[in-house]
């Protein structure tokens, strides 16, 4: 029970007016002798005082009381936690402090779940921001150009590649309609259709700066139909389009070089076996050529498979002393036929000296075989073809060349002629060429053995090959630089 | 068969230059051999056969080159030409279209089934 000032005040003087009655009573019993007996005044007199006492001592305690819960309740502002209040007396103030002790713990309970929403939505928050630097680490990570546009077409992320392929900084551009920073028509036209047309990602080639994209533009969508954003990917295929290209392009120069012999194999046998070669002499002829057709494509098989090998780090390099007068002259023989269905005169020279060399004999062998067949083909009938060797006077590195009077090649094409399949307007590489003889050539001397290729040529007036060789080639050196050209490619 | 029993056939190649010479030849047509594009050029303009066999792929000029050469003379652009190629090589109707190329034969062939081809064609001609 908890009363005013005011109402402690009337009751005090309420009180005091009882005492003062009393006491008149007393004082003037004997004379007014007004009929009360003189126990009524004082039992008028004793309620006074004990009411008057009562009251102040009701005052105090309900101060006290009241100045314990302020200061609990300064406390609890203090140290902004909510708390009970506990009064030690709580007589005076009883329904007071059960009430407000009720409404604190209701705002304790309030403040508990709001304290829980904040940390949820703190942990919330942290979690979006994780993922935020997440995708930002991986568009900026991406090997692809990528572009996230709002739905209003004003540009959000962008990650380096992207910058650098349209030329903007996200810094000075974010926030900026992306027709601003993306002056590609087709794109922009791309990206219009894509906000209004568009729910699934939607796909398309692009040519930009010289090279190929496969474009990928994705619309996001949120709580079902609301458009949130627009992503751009824009994925560099140029290279895989040249590398397809140059596999097309070698396989149709394979399959040339295969059908190309096998064109004439097929033709000629299908001549004899129609009986249109009437003489003995005429067959003879056309089973050489169909041998000789035969061996160029083993040749070309031959060439083909060394070169992979060496180019893959795989080619099984043996070096053994050999004596460089038998392979030339092995080599001679192997060719005498071509040279002379073709009137061709072959000049041996290299049986002059005797040269130990140190080589890989079958690699040794087929470079000289490429080296003399190209001179054959490639001179007239009734020209002629030479081969030569020589050693240095120390006897440290020794020379094989083949020379020929053929059509020769143009001094812009010397360097060209090793590529494999290359085709000089010459037709050098045609006309019975493998397309790889030169190319295998120049691998097999230069990375195998160590040596250099040097060409002596004009157009129309024959061609000298020379290759200088150690006589003892650094055998480790060559095959390290094999190996690290294989994992090159 | 036509007066013209010319046919300029034209091949990098040495060896089907000779086949297609000896079988062309056994059945009466007079053979005209060149090299590479170039030299088939000369060989029409000299000799303006009935039907000019070339291969797709030879130095100086290719085949097409040479039946969109001879499409733009008026002279030639009706000689009927069959163009060699590799099989799988593919030319389409717009690389045709300026041309004269009536047949396209994938090597290898087979000499019979090309003679049997010129002698429809030069027939056709003939009616």
């Amino acid at each position: 029970m908890i009363l005013t000032n005011k109402t402690h005040i009337t009751l005090l003087v309420l009180y005091g007016m009882i005492g003062f009655l009393a006491i008149w009573g007393l004082a003037s019993h004997s004379e007014v002798a007004s009929g009360l007996p003189l126990a009524f005044w004082m039992v008028l007199g004793t309620v006074g005082a004990a009411g008057a006492m009562l009251e102040i001592l009701l005052h105090i305690r309900t101060r006290e009381a009241l100045n314990q819960m302020k200061k609990q309740i300064q406390k609890m502002s203090e140290i902004a936690e909510v708390g009970l209040v506990m009064v030690e007396e709580q007589w005076p103030v009883e329904g007071l402090a059960g009430m407000l002790n009720e409404y604190l713990t209701l705002i304790r309970k309030k403040m508990n779940d709001l304290s829980r929403e904040r940390k949820e939505l703190n942990l919330l928050v942290q979690v979006a921001d994780a993922e935020k630097h997440n995708t930002e680490a991986i568009v900026a990570s991406s090997s692809d150009a990528v572009i996230v546009i709002d739905a209003f077409g004003e540009l959000t992320l962008a990650n380096r590649l992207a910058q650098e392929l349209f030329g903007f900084k996200l810094p000075d551009s974010k926030n900026r309609p992306i027709e601003q920073i993306i002056s590609e028509s087709r794109l922009q036209a791309m990206l219009d259709t894509a906000q209004w047309k568009y729910r699934e990602p939607v796909t398309f080639e692009y040519e930009l700066k010289a090279r190929t994209y496969v474009v990928t533009i994705s619309p996001v969508y949120i709580q079902s139909d609301e458009l949130w954003a627009l992503t751009m990917i824009l994925h560099d295929v140029t290279q895989e389009r040249q590398l397809a290209q140059l596999k097309n392009d070698f396989v149709n120069h394979v399959s040339h070089e295969l059908r190309t012999p096998l064109s004439s194999i097929k033709a000629y046998i299908e001549l004899l076996v129609d009986g249109d070669i009437k003489t003995a002499e005429g067959r003879t002829d056309f089973y050489k050529i169909i041998q000789s057709e035969a061996d160029r494509l083993d040749r070309f098989i031959e060439n083909m498979l060394n070169l992979n090998r060496i180019e893959s780090g795989l080619m099984s390099v043996e070096f053994a002393k050999l004596n460089l007068k038998d392979e030339l002259r092995q080599a001679a023989a192997l060719v005498e036929y071509l040279a002379r269905e073709k009137s061709i005169i072959l000049e041996n020279n290299s049986f002059a000296e005797e040269i130990s060399i140190h080589a890989d004999r079958d690699l040794l062998r087929q470079v000289v075989l490429n080296l003399l067949s190209n001179a054959i083909k490639y001179t007239n009938p009734g020209g002629k073809v030479r081969l030569d060797a020589g050693v240095s006077e120390d006897r440290e590195s020794y020379w094989i060349s083949v020379e020929d009077t053929g059509i020769g090649i143009a001094a812009d094409e010397r360097d060209k002629i090793f590529e494999k399949f290359y085709r000089s307007s010459g037709g050098r590489s045609l006309s019975g060429g493998t397309g790889l003889g030169l190319a295998l050539v120049k691998k097999v001397v230069e990375q195998i053995h160590g040596g250099t290729i040097e060409v002596q040529s004009d157009s129309g007036r024959g061609s000298k090959f020379i290759l200088h060789l150690l006589v003892k080639p650094a055998e480790s050196s060559s095959r390290s630089e094999i190996e690290q050209e294989a994992i090159a490619l | 068969m036509s007066e013209n029993n010319t046919i300029v056939i034209a091949d990098d190649e040495a060896h089907i230059l000779r086949v297609l010479e000896l079988k062309l030849s056994s059945a009466g047509f007079t053979c005209v051999k060149a090299g590479n594009g170039l030299q088939a050029w000369d060989q029409i303009v000299r000799t303006r056969p009935a039907l000019v066999i070339s291969d797709y792929q030879m130095p100086e000029m290719t085949g097409l080159e040479l039946a969109e050469k001879m499409y733009q003379e008026n002279e030639l652009r009706g000689t009927p030409i069959i163009l060699l190629t590799a099989r799988g090589f593919s030319l389409t109707p717009d690389d045709l279209a300026q041309t004269n190329i009536q047949y396209r034969v994938s090597k290898p062939f087979s000499p019979r089934e090309l003679l049997a081809l010129v002698q429809e064609i030069l027939m056709g001609a003939v009616k």
